[in-house]
């Protein structure tokens, strides 16, 4: 197929995927919380309150746009453009279907584009992520987002490695950065953080880092303190109003399935499941349900780490650990475990 | 960040070649199978990045178009927010240096990731030998996150 028809055929409804599920994120976070806090939720617009984010998504569309005084306008204004690209972008590698070969083989499809890099790919748009959460901070000349956006860089680099690290378990395995090769090698040896081979261990640890790390990549609790609202307002978006604001939020609710998806594929198989292939893409599509659901589960359950314990707990227990964790997947791919 | 510097060559050498195989020769494309696949992949990937470009984009225009614009203004309205006191100086002050000393330490150890990844690619090629040369490598590596540890530079206080 073309290259770019093909792109649109399968980036279209990833698109649409991942808007759809954002939006339905914000809808699910405040009626699972009311659920756990006995109360309702929103209720009012639409059945169980399920139009709730149309309605937030037109108000914020409406609301006045405020730029600062103090601001650097040009920065300000530019900052929200890129944390939705960015999330975005990363899910261009991850696969949501399987397709048997003619030879029996399984090989993962559905992906937008199948890079020889996939891996690299995901962690460099990461990366990345810090730059705008930090333009967005300082341009807006407000201690609260200036604050916010530093100790966002801190934790954004720092746990960056140990998510770098986690990722590299898999790699080493499967011998390739595809993410479609990594499907293979877990349809042929077991998924890497489930299954009956000495090196799920080993997987299973680097999963729990990888997904621990995710979730401070995302800023989400128990990793929140560049957002704390009860010290810091509302993170690096307090001087935003209406869309920015909403863009901003849209660029988290997102970063929580590509987190929970990208997890999936990397250590729990991702549409590899039981029954025919066909069934691929409802079984990417459950065990990045389960995922998310376990991000806002934590988030409702926990309180936040203190900024210390934050940074102490990656530099002192999470890289260490990580890297002991990619030489033993090394070790054990030596051996002939894996 | 690296990783991205990484990812960005790849891509410029990646696109460079299919540009110049497709303007000199298409023949050239196809010839290898591979290689053609692995292109068309990354001219894939690029549509995509413009259709995720396109959601943030369409967001702003939107509501450009369509929200409300103040026929008068009070000038606090454009205050930096200070739970409503008077906003005392910018906030484009000095921060504490301990900010600095993580970013060193997070240089060095994304260096080492940087190395980590062709090494990965090729554990099983070269066998043992790549096996030791990392071990001694990590080694060095943990002996100076040792070292950090102990002068505090990892301490957050």
């Amino acid at each position: 197929m073309n290259p770019i028809v093909h792109a649109l055929v399968i980036g279209v409804p990833l698109l649409t995927f991942l808007m759809g599920g954002a939006a339905l994120a914000t809808w699910f976070e405040r009626r699972f919380s009311g659920k756990m806090q006995t109360r309702w939720g929103p209720t009012v617009v639409g059945p169980a309150g399920l139009l709730q984010p149309v309605a937030d998504a037109l108000k914020m569309m409406q609301k006045e746009d405020i730029v600062p005084r103090a601001a650097d306008r040009t920065l300000f204004n530019l900052a929200p453009l890129f944390p939705p690209f960015l999330v975005i972008a990363s899910a261009a590698v991850i696969p949501f279907a399987a397709t048997i070969d003619a030879d029996g083989a399984v090989k993962a499809t559905g992906v937008v584009a199948d890079l020889d890099i996939g891996i690299l790919w995901v962690m460099a748009l990461a990366g990345l992520m810090v730059f705008p959460i930090w333009v967005a901070g300082w341009a807006a000349n407000n201690k609260y987002t200036m604050l916010s956006g530093m100790r966002m860089v801190a934790q954004g680099i720092s746990y960056e490695i140990p998510m770098v690290l986690c990722a590299l378990v898999p790699v080493i395995f499967a011998g390739s950065l595809s993410l479609s090769d990594i499907v293979a090698y877990q349809a042929v040896h077991g998924w890497n953080a489930l299954s009956l081979s000495p090196s799920a261990i080993v997987g299973a640890v680097a999963a729990l880092l990888f997904f621990l790390a995710s979730l401070a990549e995302a800023n989400r609790i128990p990793f929140d303190i560049p957002e704390a609202e009860s010290e810091l307002i509302g993170g690096v978006m307090v001087e935003y109003t209406g869309i920015k604001f909403g863009i901003f939020m849209l660029a988290e609710y997102l970063h929580t399935i590509v987190a929970s998806a990208l997890t999936a594929v990397l250590f729990f198989g991702g549409p590899l499941g039981p029954g025919p292939a066909v069934l691929g893409l409802g079984w990417m599509l459950g065990k990045t349900l389960v995922l998310f659901v376990l991000i806002y589960w934590i988030r409702w359950s926990l309180y936040r780490f203190r900024s210390d314990q934050l940074m102490d707990l990656c530099w002192r227990i999470l890289v260490p650990l990580s890297l002991v964790l990619v030489m033993l997947s090394a070790l054990l791919v030596a051996g002939g475990f894996a | 960040m690296l990783l991205a510097c990484a990812t960005a060559f790849a891509i410029a050498e990646e696109s460079a070649r299919f540009w110049t195989c497709s303007i000199l020769s298409p023949g050239i494309v196809f010839a290898i199978r591979k290689e053609a696949v692995i292109q068309e992949q990354w001219l894939s990937a690029l549509v995509f990045l413009g259709l995720a470009l396109a959601v943030p984009m369409s967001m702003l225009v939107g509501a450009w178009v369509v929200r409300v614009r103040a026929k008068t203004n009070v000038a606090a309205k454009y205050d930096t927010y200070e739970c409503g006191e008077e906003p005392d100086g910018s906030a484009w002050v000095r921060f504490h240096p301990r900010y600095y000393i993580v970013a060193l330490v997070f240089v060095l150890f994304d260096v080492e990731a940087a190395f980590l990844f062709p090494w990965a690619l090729t554990l099983r090629e070269l066998g043992t030998l790549a096996l030791v040369e990392m071990f001694v490598f990590v080694g060095v590596l943990l002996i100076g996150w040792g070292y950090a540890l102990r002068k505090g530079a990892l301490s957050w206080q």
